[in-house]
């Protein structure tokens, strides 16, 4: 336990109200990685000793200060659904963002300033409320601002936005040692509208695919940029317990084609975006079409066909590219663009679906926790930023080894995995989606877990991509040489300058599978590195 | 104890343990968010801060007690019960998962009264009064119907029972006379029960399931003396206590009961919409309607389910979920809208997204300062539309928000609906 000396330095910051060393309390923030074996298995997750709730930039200063005098480990949260967010050490400090929920937007500029306690769901609306939107990860409308654009922040909508860490303009950043540094605009004592800063652009030290999962100190304000939208309004609805956006179709519409085969629906891909035209564009894995149509998990089993053949047939057949076109300046700007993707369309044969014009899913995100329903679990294996061509066929490379580990992993008959193209065709993502069983048995267990920590970041190296689901725990991350040859030392350096004493999120984001590995006997069998 | 697999906690574990913590369950419907200051649809959390005060932290408090990790502390009481149970993590977690997360909070107190941690004295005092008095302020509950004016044309072989509840009997009397008003302006054939008690709502909700269940078999007693089938409530949690609690208890459908339940809202809008009551009198007031969380999310109809889990955790037979989405939410709208004069706004938390007042569930009696500050948080809410006059449909939010806005002297009268409808119909000063 943390001192109790201790403990009254931290309460004088915040205020007897906003800290807690309560067990009742403090068992709410433990979170677990996930070694599959069973749900007991041994992790990383552990109870963090204090949980605190600072109001500003200030008080986490001088939390940061103590943290760092007194060699305390501390975990910054917000949305905390990733098992990275929670304490993986004793004597840790959980560092909840609640209380620091300012967001200011500057609607002429076209950015917006948010604290660290701030999640998507409140940013878009308000940006809505100007003409103007932001990019809602795939995590879900609840994800936190700041913490998503230091990593990939993606969806369909990222084809024209561009990649979340792209759209950081300003950062205020309590360094390990509780020093505070502003970088981008922030840097010039600006708003945010510039975000290059006076250079060198020390941002890229915080940004990345994977970033650095609140190890490199706590980043508490960011100015993000937002981006042009249309005026029209998009209505809220409700049917049953799904709820969504119905569009406004003069000005926002999703296509939804069907193209002969897997080349073509690439191909398709890259000539809208070669056209320059389109908002979002992905491939709806099959199971989402049938989530979609279910109005329980009863129901998905009922309507998931049981015969093999035909849902082969069916996943193969199934080749559906989803567009979405926004006539941002004007309703004419969709009529024009709505000609080019039909005139594209004829050329390569895809045919237009009958298509509900309604968004549940990325405007804002109020469905993103149905991928658990099915099976009780969910994983991704891998998200793969490459070129769409090779992304596509990491795709293609998973599915055949996945054969292997069906059962104990859901049937999904050869599903290819959800894919999507970026930045105007510039690279591609492809998610490797798997669902198991949650009361799975130990035989089971050892099965998936094979598949998650030990065949997937393989195959990942052997097609060549780079992996930021994986790499998280996986010594074919940061350190593989897919990274070049000194990329792992040279992080570990920057976060040795920074925080030689490892108080921020320990143990980092580098090599805890071994940790992991170690802790599980069956696991440490199947080590090979 | 009451023998009855619904109401033990380990039904729920797999709830409990599927949680992903995506803290879902906190947030309005993010399709439904319109910004930053009123995004909280979970009062608990809003007051608090820490996620133990969440369904999220309940649920790991819940999985701690059933693995014998955690013990019914002081602590671990003071979170079960700082806590409305209002079904905004119903229907949240619903939105996406099935997770049955009001029948782990209830579950989680039947277990720490079947264990001896509670009731929590505030709690058990009232009970106590209930067991002596038949009401909940312990008050002579001979004088129960006092409220009834005379002349309320009161039937002999009544259709429906008018429910008053211990609140509306006792404290706001207004709203018990506003009832029987408009019963008669709709010629109801209605009457009330003999020594109506109270219906049990603190019993079941502090986690004593016994004692709720006796009193629901005394109150259904009552109801079939008198001959009626369908009972009349202007009070939320009367309206969920029998529709929804009474079959929890005894392990019957909503759909099974002998009776049929209607809020006075439904009975009234119907006699709207067909022509037959009419509001004639203007109310000239900007106003907004608060949706009381146990008349909207809590009070989908009950159906029990015995069965087991197959592969993925599909239910067989199939389970009958309740999403809290099948309350009482656009009757109040609609007789709203139709009276003459009154300029209606819409709260920016509503209906299935609506904020608790924060005194149920024993919450304002046992933690004030919680009801305090989260009815203080609903009127700024309220204040923020411009509005004159906070109409709720159940006497428990009346009295937080009107204890709220006197307080803090705030310009915004606090009124239940059927004082805004009796209005209507038979003109100002009635009541």
């Amino acid at each position: 336990m943390i001192p109790q000396e201790i403990y009254g330095t931290l309460e004088a910051i915040v205020g007897p109200e906003n800290i807690s060393q309560d067990p009742e309390v403090r068992q709410a923030y433990r979170n677990k990685d996930r070694a599959f074996i069973n749900p007991e298995s041994e992790t990383l997750g552990t109870t963090p000793d204090i949980v605190l709730l600072p109001a500003t930039t200030e008080e986490v200063q001088k939390i940061v200060r103590v943290a760092s005098r007194y060699k305390i480990g501390y975990t910054p949260s917000i949305t905390f659904w990733t098992p990275q967010a929670g304490a993986r050490f004793e004597k840790c400090l959980h560092i909840d963002f609640k209380r620091m929920d300012s967001l200011e937007i500057d609607a002429k500029n076209m950015n917006a300033t948010v604290g660290a306690g701030v999640n998507f769901a409140q940013l878009q609306a308000e940006a809505l409320k100007h003409g103007l939107y932001t990019v809602v990860p795939g995590g879900g409308s609840q994800v936190g601002v700041i913490p998503n654009h230091l990593l990939f922040g993606f969806s369909p909508l990222t084809y024209r936005a561009g990649l979340a860490p792209r759209r950081i303009m300003g950062v205020e950043w309590v360094l390990p040692d509780g020093e505070l540094v502003r970088l981008g605009s922030f840097a010039s004592g600006s708003d945010g509208f510039w975000g290059e800063g006076i250079g060198p652009d020390l941002r890229g030290l915080l940004r990345g695919h994977i970033g650095w999962l609140g190890s490199l100190g706590i980043v508490t304000r960011m100015c993000v940029r937002l981006l042009p939208f249309h005026t029209a309004k998009l209505k809220p609805m409700q049917m049953d317990r799904h709820t969504f956006f119905m569009l406004p179709t003069d000005r926002q519409k999703w296509y939804n084609f069907s193209c002969p085969n897997l080349d073509v629906m690439v191909e398709f891909m890259y000539e809208i975006a070669h056209a320059e035209i389109a908002a979002a564009m992905t491939r709806v894995p099959i199971a989402w079409r049938y989530i979609a149509r279910s109005g329980s998990k009863e129901q998905f089993w009922k309507l998931w066909p049981e015969d093999p053949e035909a849902k082969r047939k069916e996943v193969a057949e199934f080749m559906i590219n989803r567009v979405m076109l926004i006539g941002y300046a004007s309703q004419k700007q969709l009529e024009y663009e709505e000609k080019v993707l039909m005139a594209i369309a004829e050329k390569l044969g895809c045919t237009l679906r009958r298509t509900r014009q309604m968004d549940g899913s990325w405007m804002q995100s109020g469905d993103a926790v149905t991928m658990w329903y099915l099976t009780g679990t969910f994983m991704s294996t891998t998200g793969q930023l490459d070129s769409l061509d090779a992304s596509v066929q990491s795709g293609v490379e998973f599915a055949k080894m996945k054969k292997n580990y069906t059962p104990p992993l859901m049937e999904d008959h050869g599903d290819q995995g959800w894919f999507q193209i970026n930045d105007f065709g510039h690279s591609g993502y492809l998610e490797f989606i798997l669902h198991s069983d949650q009361d799975a048995g130990p035989e089971e267990g050892l099965k998936i877990a094979e598949f998650y920590h030990f065949a997937s970041p393989k195959l990942v190296a052997a097609v060549g991509g780079l992996n930021f689901f994986n790499q998280i725990m996986s010594p074919l991350g940061h350190d593989s040489p897919l990274y070049g040859p000194n990329y792992g030392d040279f992080a570990r350096k920057v976060k040795e300058g920074l925080d030689p004493d490892n108080v921020s999120n320990p143990p980092g984001v580098l090599d805890t599978l071994d940790k992991v590995i170690d802790m599980n006997p069956p696991l440490k069998a199947m080590k090979d590195w | 104890m009451v023998e009855n697999a619904n109401l033990r906690l380990e039904e729920y574990r797999r709830d409990a343990e599927s949680c992903p913590g995506c803290r879902g369950c906190i947030w309005v419907d993010h399709i439904f968010c319109s910004g930053s200051k009123y995004s909280m649809r979970c009062p608990s959390l809003y007051h608090r801060k820490f996620d133990a005060y969440s369904c999220m932290g309940r649920n790991k408090i819940a999985l701690g007690i059933m693995k014998g990790e955690v013990d019914f502390t002081p602590k671990a009481i003071e979170i079960i019960y700082q806590c409305n149970l209002c079904g905004a993590c119903l229907a949240a977690c619903k939105r996406n998962l099935d997770l049955d997360t009001d029948m782990t909070l209830e579950t989680l107190r039947i277990r720490a009264v079947e264990k001896g941690a509670a009731p929590i004295p505030e709690h058990k005092a009232i009970n106590d009064k209930i067991a002596q008095s038949g009401n909940r302020y312990g008050t002579d509950n001979s004088k129960r119907s006092e409220w009834l004016p005379e002349g309320a044309k009161v039937s002999d072989k009544p259709e429906m029972v008018y429910f008053a509840g211990c609140n509306s009997s006792f404290r706001n009397k207004e709203i018990a006379t506003a009832t029987t008003g408009i019963l008669d302006a709709l010629g109801a054939s209605y009457a009330l029960l003999d020594e109506e008690k109270c219906c049990g709502n603190p019993l079941y909700e502090s986690g004593d399931a016994d004692a709720a269940l006796e009193q629901a078999q005394r109150n259904i007693a009552a109801l079939k003396a008198t001959g009626a089938s369908v009972v009349v409530t202007s009070c939320a949690e009367c309206y969920k206590v029998w529709k929804v609690d009474y079959p929890k208890l005894l392990d019957r459908s909503t759909e099974e009961m002998e009776y049929k339940v209607l809020h006075i809202t439904q009975v009234a809008n119907q006699g709207i919409q067909s022509g037959s009551l009419k509001l004639e009198n203007p109310v000239s007031m900007r106003v907004a309607y608060h949706d009381s969380c146990k008349l909207t999310r809590c009070s989908d109809d009950w159906v029990p389910w015995h069965g087991e889990r197959g592969k993925y955790g599909v239910t067989i037979p199939p389970k009958v979920w309740r999403r809290g989405i099948k309350g009482v939410i656009m009757e109040p709208r609609e007789i709203l809208a139709s009276i003459p004069g009154i300029e209606l706004k819409e709260m920016i938390r509503n209906g299935m997204s609506t904020l608790c007042c924060g005194a149920g569930a024993g919450v304002a009696e046992a933690y004030p300062e919680y009801t305090e500050n989260v009815s203080n948080h609903r009127l700024d809410e309220a204040e923020d539309l411009g509005i004159e006059m906070l109409v709720s449909s159940c006497p428990y939010c009346k009295d937080a928000f009107t204890r709220a806005a006197e307080q803090g002297s705030r310009p915004i009268e606090c009124v239940d609906i059927t004082q805004v409808l009796h209005e209507s119909i038979y003109g100002k000063g009635g009541l």
